[in-house]
């Protein structure tokens, strides 16, 4: 068993730019990937779907996103080696292949501008009033096009790297809001008609945004059999963590407030105080932690897009693809003039590109798999 | 081309040219010749011609550097047998003179180490190390004398790493001495010692040290590369050679372990590293280096590992401190008051009132001022380097604050960063921390909180993808390897369950404690 460990160990270094990563890597890249600027904006639109039961929806839609993380391994298993657009192509034939490779290039530009606005407008709120918008993004683009550029390893080694810091942040999020809530909130419990929840749980799924670029990456992951589990156990945390964050935003403000507020999850800790008081307002504190969450979101995005981009295109250099869109992401991600507007577009994104992308994409693909192989095994009987 | 025409009158019939292959004659004559034209002029050669076994005996020549050379050992162990006792005892010249250099060789010279060698550059290069170079006549080799002794410094504590338990011994300039001190620490015939010479002119001797079973052979097959490539005329420290090793050189993190201590060594190599010494260097260079190397002190694995595992705590606290702690000062005074306390700030604020500058301005004002008492006191002799800390006290601490220059915020602020910087064990680290210190007040300063993520996703990013001698810098924190992990940054766990080496150097037998029979090797 050592020796088995001691030939990982060497594969790892004698290929050190193999630019591939292991499985668990994969977990903790999913995890960074989906945590991002949705828990600032969730429990908003979950409570004003759901109302009480917005927790209940959220568990509820976080455990049916396992299940396309499920199809999308089972697909991914088996087609790692042709790549994401390959594996389009090889599935639905060449030209709807690179249709949809198009659509999920689109996905990825929009999703890293709207994740890059919301994060610049809640920067601007709460920690640089007076900086220009234009200014707080560019930065943040810059490095995530450099990074990018890297390839996949320095990217998943930057994420393991800042993992401990990031937990570290998670477990101070949680303790400081447990104490002061009103538990009473939630009830009554299971107050709406069964059509309100498949709505709402509809619509939740996006808060789960990003788990897709599980299926950009698995030509890059070393041994794509052992990804299922790290991938499955790192979007069953998110699950938890954003189900506590809405029990805690319900406890605390209850429905009616909740509804009426832009970032709940911020407000919420801006009510918290910290005991001992050397910090008086944590919201801005939190706020420039939260900044590691979103960077880790939208560099994946940009990764993910300068891998599709390369592939549609037929470029062997992704670098290309990622210097020649990002002002294309820039431009994206300075439409529109206040949060609200944002807030349209998102939704519009939502309801057509995510929709598509991460629960009838997954589905189709994996039907189609199952039925060519069944082909398969039936020409070669 | 002669300019001068006394330039004539001295013909020379021998040029040195490093890497020639000039036979030794059997001519002694010529021999001497050309070994006097070509050190000519160097005064501290000691040049000796006599006759063994008498007036009527054989010419014999020798010659070493003065002060290099064990001059009783030559005097009593060379010449006199071969000058004096020959005569006396049988047999006598006469009876042996056909066969007087195996002679010599077997039972005249009461010297532990001689060797042959046949050419005129390796004789030559053997006397400039210190040894002496004996020539006899009607015989076309030099027989090397081994008799380097020259005034060393003994062993002392090493001044850059103390340790307040654990062994007080450093290394030295000699590269002997350094070698003598691993090898009592690893009395392994498996620890191999590996000597060359670097440098055309300097001629430096390089040890390379590790441990045959353990050590990673591609880091072994990427230093020999390196060395190969290295074409320099001289290596006065280990320093010149580190920086050949470093992989990438804009960067202000080293890429290579800088040590003064041969327990330090020795753990390293016993944990499948390589050892590098270099004569006329006290410091020793250890490759693969990880970030968690360089924040641990020899004394961590001496204490007991609660402690240990304290003190780990403390220098990462005291690093990120040493880094961040005036950018986020300035943060907080120019972008963030309302983060802290409004007492404190609303304190801070008051003695900045009458403060003419910016954060910022008042940040570099302070950090440079520090840096230059810094600098002036390590180049001063230690009876002035005192008034530098009396000025620089008085100057900075009081007389800054009353004259309105900066608040005297700022000034505990980097009171306290300066002495984190100092509780950081390696010295290389601390000079790698002032200049990130610097980008973090830059980058504070433009975008507050903000500007310091940003600094430090860039500072993450560049660390994760620094690598040496195909060792992720990071490593075992990311990737992660929880093995290596338990004996990492942060923590230390007690000897007794550190039974593996540390998987990210690639050690080729990995288990450092027997435990069951497949185990132990």
């Amino acid at each position: 068993m050592d020796r088995g460990i001691l030939l990982d160990r060497e594969v790892i270094k004698m290929i050190p730019n193999d630019d591939k990563i292991s499985g668990i890597q994969v977990g903790i890249f999913i995890y960074l990937t989906v945590l991002g600027v949705g828990i600032l904006t969730l429990p908003a639109s979950v409570v004003k779907a759901a109302e009480n039961d917005a927790w209940l929806v959220t568990l509820v839609s976080g455990l049916l996103s396992l299940i396309f993380i499920y199809l999308m391994c089972k697909v991914g298993e088996k087609y790692s080696q042709y790549g994401y657009v390959g594996t389009l192509k090889k599935l639905f034939g060449g030209f709807l292949g690179t249709l949809i490779g198009l659509v999920t290039f689109v996905h990825f530009l929009v999703f890293t501008a709207i994740e890059l606005r919301i994060f610049g407008e809640t920067t601007k709120l709460y920690l640089l009033t007076n900086t220009p918008l234009e200014f707080i993004i560019l930065p943040l683009l810059l490095i995530a096009a450099v990074h990018a550029r890297a390839g996949i390893e320095p990217i998943v080694r930057f994420f393991e790297f800042i993992t401990p810091m990031v937990l570290f942040v998670l477990i101070i999020f949680i303790l400081l809001f447990l104490p002061k809530s009103d538990y009473s909130n939630l009830r009554p419990f299971f107050s709406q008609e069964p059509i309100k929840y498949l709505k709402s749980i509809d619509q939740t799924i996006f808060a789960y945004a990003g788990y897709e670029i599980l299926m950009v990456i698995f030509p890059f992951i070393r041994k794509p059999k052992e990804v299922r589990k790290p991938a499955i156990i790192a979007m069953l945390f998110i699950t938890l963590l954003y189900t506590l964050v809405i029990i805690q935003v319900l406890a605390r403000f209850g429905v009616k407030e909740t509804q009426s507020l832009i970032y709940p999850t911020m407000t919420l800790v801006k009510s918290s105080d910290v005991p001992g008081a050397f910090i008086e307002r944590t919201e801005g504190l939190m706020m420039a932690l939260w900044i590691l969450f979103i960077y880790t979101s939208v560099i994946s995005f940009v990764y993910g897009l300068s891998v599709v981009g390369a592939d549609v295109l037929k470029q062997r250099e992704r670098k290309h693809i990622i210097s020649l869109s990002l002002p294309l992401v820039y431009l994206i991600a300075l439409q529109g003039d206040s949060v609200a507007d944002v807030f349209k577009i998102s939704d519009l994104l939502t309801m057509t590109s995510s929709r598509f992308m991460f629960m009838i994409l997954p589905l189709l693909m994996f039907l189609i798999s199952t039925i060519k192989k069944g082909r398969n095994r039936s020409n070669e009987g | 081309m002669n300019l001068f025409g006394n330039n004539k009158k001295k013909q020379l019939t021998f040029e040195y040219i490093p890497d020639a292959k000039n036979p030794i004659e059997e001519d002694i004559d010529e021999n001497i010749n050309k070994i006097k034209s070509v050190l000519e002029n160097c005064n501290d050669i000691v040049f000796r011609d006599f006759k063994i076994g008498g007036v009527e005996g054989r010419r014999s020549f020798l010659f070493y550097v003065d002060g290099m050379a064990d001059k009783v050992l030559i005097n009593d162990f060379v010449l006199e047998p071969l000058m004096l006792i020959s005569r006396q005892v049988s047999p006598s010249y006469e009876q042996i003179k056909n066969f007087l250099v195996d002679a010599v060789k077997s039972s005249a010279l009461a010297v532990t180490e001689i060797r042959e060698v046949e050419t005129l550059e390796e004789a030559l290069m053997a006397a400039l190390s210190g040894d002496t170079a004996l020539m006899i006549d009607k015989h076309n080799k030099a027989i090397i004398i081994s008799s380097r002794a020259w005034p060393a410094r003994g062993t002392s504590e090493p001044s850059s790493e103390t340790v307040i338990r654990g062994p007080r011994d450093g290394f030295v300039e000699t590269i002997r001495m350094n070698t003598a001190l691993i090898r009592r620490r690893i009395r392994d015939p498996r620890l191999k010692v590996k000597q060359t010479q670097l440098g055309i002119r300097s001629q430096t001797d390089i040890a390379i040290l590790y441990i045959d079973d353990i050590v990673d052979k591609r880091v072994l097959d990427e230093l020999d590369k390196k060395l190969k490539k290295i074409n320099i005329d001289a290596i006065l420290d280990s320093g010149y050679l580190q920086e050949f090793l470093e992989n990438r050189n804009i960067t202000p993190l080293p890429q290579v372990q800088v040590t003064e201590r041969p327990d330090v060594v020795a753990a390293a190599l016993y944990e499948g590293r390589v050892g590098i010494l270099v004569d006329n260097s006290p410091f020793a260079l250890i490759i693969p280096v990880t970030m968690t190397a360089y924040l641990q002190s020899p004394e961590d694995y001496y204490a007991r590992p609660m402690i240990a595992t304290l003190s780990r705590w403390i220098r990462v606290f005291a690093m990120l401190v040493a880094i961040i702690a005036p950018g986020l000062y300035i943060a907080i005074v120019s972008f963030h008051p309302d983060i802290i306390p409004s007492k404190l700030a609303i304190s801070i604020a008051a003695t900045r009132a009458t403060v003419p500058f910016p954060a910022f301005i008042e940040a570099i004002i302070m950090e440079v001022t520090f840096e230059l008492i810094r600098e002036a006191g390590i180049r001063l002799p230690r009876p002035i380097g005192s008034t530098i800390g009396i000025v620089g006290g008085l100057v900075i601490g009081q007389a800054a604050v009353s004259a309105g220059i900066v608040g005297p915020f700022m000034v505990i602020v980097v009171a306290i960063t300066a002495i984190a910087s100092f509780a950081v064990p390696s010295h290389e680290i601390t000079a790698a921390v002032r200049i990130l210190r610097f980008i973090f007040i830059i980058g504070a300063s433009i975008y507050g909180l903000y500007g310091i993520m940003l600094v430090g996703i860039c500072f993450a990013i560049h660390l994760v993808s620094l690598k040496s001698f195909g060792v992720p810098v990071m490593a075992p924190w990311a990737p992660f390897e929880w093995n290596d992990f338990k004996d990492g940054l942060v923590m230390r766990i007690s000897m007794k369950y550190m039974r593996r080496r540390p998987e990210h150097y690639g050690p080729r037998d990995i288990i450092r404690q027997g435990g069951n029979k497949d185990d132990s090797k």
